[in-house]
């Protein structure tokens, strides 16, 4: 199945600098012609990417807000991260009765059903059999990264629904129970802080639909409620949440919820890293649970919040201090009559997302791996990013699948040419293209560089799958997408054969964009043939 | 056929346990069934553990065939005077410190052996220890 995704690259705007390449925690991100390229399925929505991106070329699609309007009733699902961005003097309640006036029939407090999951991890781990330490299922990103590189622990995970899923299920029953209209169409939509969220909406883990019918982009939702605010205009919900369940934004509040000293909270994925690693070594059998979040500083520093994290927390503190109660909102009766029922838990199993295998069989990929080593063994270690890849490893590794050409490390080509006594022909485009008397139609300074290997084909689709920087691309194609084709692969100059003519758009592209075209009255099958002996003389 | 190899040096704490890791991450790459990675990677944490606890430095040597893997550990030590007595489930000269940490449960030995289709251990007092163990697919 094609994995969805919420963070997306706007390729105008990427100038292939190898920042995201370098923080993207499950090596998802490749800089190939001068582009970044993300591994969809390695890609676990964290957001890393966009906020180290100079260019703000990564951004997340989140639903727009009409998407509201498709349903008769809508509510608003306001996590406790959505109150800490407005100022002191700004209460949930303003917050709700602005939401009313942005146009939703409705809001529900998540942070109240967060509180409900409080009482839900109680009852599991008075009830059920679990190995020591959980880990929360709160953060899509964390779930998707133990999904990704940490499989082995994904039955660490508490096999519950995550807090959002459970506030659009208590709310969508809510509104019901209230309106008596239950053959409308109410639809639920959460104000989300980050993009791993709306992953998680569109496609649950598990399987299953999820309850929330769309996500609106913290940011956007932020300017419409600002400007609705009024001092004056105060709404109270009765579902809300104590301190509690607010405190949930900020990193360390979901763990410190539980009453018990046995747990440990870690913010930010690198961080998060570093404590998964500590598992796989067998320790922290000690802790209970293990509250990890992707985002430093917990949701307040979601990548779609608009406030600085640092003071979105003391704004969080504030008001949970400030609604601290002796007990829970959610009343505990309420939780023990649901959770038998099986309200909290997940419906299938998270399922390993098997990325990382080298190869379809074990001997082929023992095959790769050990090529893969040796190839290793030749590169310098500094991890330094020019050749697309985050690091060496990773570089030997795509070499060996095929997913990169050869030859772009810096410094094992200086290695090489220092040695190499025998190696293939060193020629440029311009001397084979003198040499087999092409006529050059777009002449720009690729035509200088070394050709080392030639794509012949007619598919844009195949030539970006296997052209590479210093290619011949042989061609019959003569529009002007093949210079955009040229310029995202890097070929050295695009060679149209039997006495095809580009078109003038096609040159005046190829002009601006330096790509240099040559022309031949032979076929492509004669100058194939033609390319590959002296290539491999 | 790959052979990695480890250095482990004694009393190393902070790197304890990475061999385990490295090993079980490695053979989910290779796509060995779940079952062969964990009892692999079990073995070799627990030959890793035996040198960090109990001797001065040695090596775990990872042979990946695509029918098993082979395990070896070599160390430089004290040696294992009895070792029917080190084998037994509980058994462990760990001292205090170490039991604090989490390690020494006398669980380490046994365990290899239950995770292994062959496994062979020799030892001379005041000189080191070898275990091999093999682990096999299917
Ligand atoms: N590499 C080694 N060098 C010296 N002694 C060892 C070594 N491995 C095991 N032993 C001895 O065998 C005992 C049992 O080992 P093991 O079953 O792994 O339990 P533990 O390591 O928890 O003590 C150890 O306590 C130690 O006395
Ligand atoms: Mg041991």
């Amino acid at each position: 199945m094609q994995y969805y995704h919420s963070v997306r690259l706007d390729v105008s705007r990427c100038i292939g600098c190898t920042r995201c390449i370098k923080v993207c925690p499950t090596e998802a991100i490749r800089v190939t012609g001068r582009r970044s390229v993300i591994m969809e399925d390695r890609c676990i929505d964290c957001g890393e990417c966009f906020r180290v991106c100079h260019q703000h070329a990564w951004y997340a699609m989140a639903d727009p807000l009409e998407r509201k309007d498709d349903f008769d009733i809508s509510i608003a699902l306001v996590p406790p991260s959505f109150y800490a961005q407005f100022g002191p003097e700004v209460e949930p309640e303003h917050v709700v009765s602005a939401l009313k006036s942005v146009g939703f029939t409705d809001v529900f407090d998540a942070a109240y059903a967060k509180e409900a999951m409080t009482r839900a991890y109680r009852m599991f781990m008075k009830t059920e059999k679990w190995e020591a330490p959980l880990i929360s299922p709160a953060c899509p990103a964390v779930v998707r990264l133990l999904q990704v590189s940490y499989p082995d622990l994904l039955g660490h995970i508490v096999p519950m629904d995550s807090p959002i899923e459970i506030a659009a299920k208590m709310a969508k029953q809510e509104s019901d129970a209230w309106s008596d209209c239950s053959f409308r169409r109410v639809g639920c939509f959460f104000i989300t802080p980050c993009p791993a969220r709306v992953t998680a909406i569109k496609q649950p883990v598990g399987g299953r639909r999820s309850y929330v019918d769309g996500a609106f982009s913290m940011s956007d939702i932020f300017g419409l409620v600002l400007k609705k605010l009024d001092p004056r205009k105060s709404e109270k919900i009765d579902k809300m949440a104590t301190g509690s369940g607010i405190s949930w934004a900020r990193s360390g509040g979901e763990a410190l919820s539980l009453g018990t000293k046995k747990v440990l909270a870690v913010d930010g994925i690198h961080a998060v890293i570093t404590v998964l690693h500590e598992i796989e070594r067998g320790k922290l059998r000690d802790i209970e649970f293990i509250e990890a979040r992707a985002c430093t500083g917990g949701c307040i520093g979601g990548p779609l919040t608009v406030e600085n994290p640092f003071i979105a927390r003391v704004r969080n503190r504030m008001l949970s201090e400030h609604r601290r109660a002796k007990s829970l909102a959610v009343p505990v009766e309420w939780v023990e009559e649901n959770y038998p029922k099986g309200y909290f838990h997940l419906a299938g199993t998270i399922p390993p997302r098997d990325v990382l295998r080298m190869d379809s069989t074990i001997e082929g990929a023992l095959d790769r791996f050990e090529r893969m080593e040796a190839l290793l063994q030749e590169l310098p270690g500094y991890d330094c990013g020019a050749c697309g890849s985050p690091t060496c490893r990773t570089y030997a590794q795509d070499v060996i699948c095929g997913q990169a050409a050869e030859g772009r490390c810096a410094f094992q080509s200086q290695a090489d040419s220092s040695d190499s006594g025998e190696r293939k022909i060193r020629i440029t485009c311009r001397q084979l293209a003198e040499r087999l008397g092409f006529e050059i139609a777009v002449d720009s300074e690729s035509l200088d560089d070394e050709v080392n290997g030639c794509c012949c084909s007619d598919m844009l689709s195949d030539v970006m799958a296997t052209a590479r920087r210093g290619y011949i691309w042989v061609t019959v194609q003569t529009h002007p997408n093949i210079v955009a084709v040229a310029s995202v692969t890097g070929v050295s100059a695009i060679l149209i054969t039997s006495d095809r003519k580009p078109e003038d758009r096609t040159l005046v592209s190829a002009r601006t964009h330096g790509v240099s075209i040559l022309v031949t009255t032979k076929s492509s099958f004669e100058v194939a043939g033609r390319l590959w002996s002296i290539l491999n003389q | 056929m790959t052979t990695l190899t480890f250095r482990v040096r004694g009393m190393d704490f902070s790197n304890a346990g990475e061999v385990g890791a490295k090993v079980k991450r490695i053979l989910h790459q290779i796509g060995f069934e779940r079952e062969v990675t964990r009892r692999a990677a079990v073995a070799a944490y627990e030959m890793e553990l035996n040198i960090v606890i109990h001797a001065y430095e040695g090596e775990v040597k990872v042979r990946i065939f695509d029918t098993g893997v082979e395990i070896i550990a070599e160390d430089r030590g004290p040696g294992i005077p009895d070792i029917e007595l080190a084998m037994q489930e509980g058994y462990s000269t760990a001292p205090p410190e170490v039991w604090k940490m989490g390690f020494g449960a006398g669980m380490g030995l046994p365990n290899i052996r239950k995770c292994s289709d062959i496994f062979e251990i020799s030892s001379e007092v005041g000189k080191g220890t070898y275990v091999r163990s093999v682990v096999l697919r299917g």
